[in-house]
């Protein structure tokens, strides 16, 4: 598989990679910002496709960081969902780190607020879990499943990034609840969270995604970060196209902004 | 070079850094008075921001220089006690020590596993000497307690908790660190492990969302 010229060309640099969703046009935005942060001069110049690794995006070296941008699709499992992506493009890269970016939903209306940035510490995989008889029901029980840390070196660079940059939102670190649930109730959404609030373990419950699941099936440096662009109590198709937009700018402009002014340890 | 030489007594990390070394020579300048910090770790929702430490210096005509903003590392909370740096008041020093023990208690979650140490830590605590200050009472009061066996592990968990807190309860008190009296030191101590509690337990963050 990792044997095309492609491949070893990529294999060589080292990249650090960042997944993003094309669903809306997440891409986009990476060129928009790409652009304004002087980054990319060329966006149809960074454009890659190749017959195993799909459409990609070499935004070259950002920081000391050779960065490509990765489209996947919603979800996890999906053929170019982030465990597919994650998984290929770290085999084929020998990506020093992959930073999964784009929109994720909130937990609570009165707390948070649209834009606003989550930065993973842990990621709490909530489809973990033991399903077992209870009576004439069955209940769910997250008992034994186990919250991933994020890389260290990865949250101390979001931090130090979140610190010394002056970004128009809010910008918050925590557990992310990740799986292959599209959640529009948020019944589910608070007795996920409460979940993850009970245990000391997983940490502070800050949002959740479709996505974060699939990194960890790369054991590596990862992290996630990502806006909210809803609070996962209505439809998906009720979701404001601007929140959305507006999420994966923030998302993007932290990503970026930290790559290119701040290291990670290697 | 013989390998007792070669190997000497390794230096702290706190002592090699460039932050301990600049701020060793403003203290041991003759015209500053007093240098104090402060722990800015505003809480922001859910979740408090990553934390700034100000260093305020106090020269000895009265005057005060523009504080001096530098990211909270361990390594240099480390080395700000060694120079006697106290913060700027107990309320400050109290949220100082609290996050001091956050990252105190962090490898004593990663030796054992964090589920074990989040049902140990509540029974430590009840027995130690903070267990009835009004302020660790009350979160002490809304933490669940497991069943947990009392095999070697407990004990061994049991002492590492002890000896975090009686490590912080030194440095407090010591002539040589911050050199506090018994009677400032405790309340400092005990608000520093209801604050940590508090955040570790996710107890005001229930209250926040109305979860109870």
């Amino acid at each position: 598989m990792p044997g095309s010229p492609t491949c070893r060309r990529l294999r060589s640099f080292r990249a650090t990679c960042c997944c993003s969703s094309p669903r809306h046009r997440n891409g986009r935005h990476f060129e928009q910002l790409a652009a304004e942060l002087g980054l990319v001069a060329d966006w149809q110049a960074a454009a890659r496709h190749d017959s195993l690794l799909g459409e990609y995006f070499d935004l070259g070296n950002i920081g000391g960081h050779r960065v490509l941008a990765i489209p996947t699709r919603m979800g996890s499992l999906a053929a170019e969902g982030s465990a597919r992506q994650a998984v290929l493009f770290q085999a084929v890269t020998q990506a020093r780190a992959l930073i999964a970016v784009g929109m994720a939903f909130g937990i609570s209306r009165s707390l948070q607020q649209f834009g606003e940035v989550l930065v993973s510490r842990r990621v709490f995989p909530y489809d973990v879990r033991e399903i077992r008889d209870d009576g004439p029901r069955y209940v769910s029980d997250h008992g034994k499943t186990a919250s991933l840390k994020a890389h260290g070196g990865l949250v101390t660079m979001f931090e130090r990034a979140s610190k010394r940059g002056q970004f128009p939102f809010p910008i918050s670190f925590g557990t992310l609840l990740s799986g292959g649930a599209r959640i529009s109730s948020a019944r589910f959404r608070d007795e996920l969270a409460q979940t993850v609030l009970r245990d000391p373990a997983h940490g502070t419950p800050i949002g959740g995604d479709m996505e974060a699941a699939g990194l960890l099936s790369v054991a590596h440096r990862w992290i996630v970060v990502k806006a909210i662009s809803d609070f996962a109590e209505g439809s998906v198709s009720s979701t404001d196209d601007a929140n959305r937009a507006r999420a994966c700018m923030n998302a993007v402009r932290l990503t970026l902004t930290a790559l290119q002014n701040h290291g990670f340890d290697r | 070079m013989n390998a007792r030489d070669y190997f000497k007594e390794p230096t702290p990390a706190w002592k090699m850094h460039p932050i301990f070394r600049y701020w060793q020579g403003v203290k041991a300048d003759p015209s500053v008075a007093d240098v104090r910090m402060e722990l800015y770790r505003p809480k922001e929702g859910l979740v408090y921001r990553p934390a700034d430490i100000y260093l305020h210096v106090k020269r000895v005509d009265g005057r005060e220089d523009q504080p001096q903003k530098i990211d909270w590392e361990d390594v240099v909370n480390e080395g700000l006690l060694h120079l006697q740096v106290k913060a700027v008041n107990a309320d400050n020093e109290a949220q100082r020590f609290a996050l001091w023990l956050q990252s105190r208690f962090t490898s004593v979650e990663g030796h054992f596993n964090e589920s074990f140490f989040s049902a140990i830590l509540p029974e430590a605590v009840e027995e130690g000497p903070f267990a009835k200050g009004s302020n660790v009472s009350r979160i002490l009061s809304r933490i669940g307690r497991q069943r947990t066996l009392k095999e070697q592990a407990w004990q061994e968990c049991r002492e590492m908790i002890d000896n975090v807190l009686a490590g912080r309860w030194s440095e407090l008190t010591s002539a040589a660190l911050l050199n506090y009296p018994d009677p400032e030191a405790d309340p400092i101590l005990e608000k520093a492990l209801a604050l940590y509690l508090d955040e570790y337990f996710n107890i005001s963050n229930r209250d926040l969302l109305g979860w109870q």
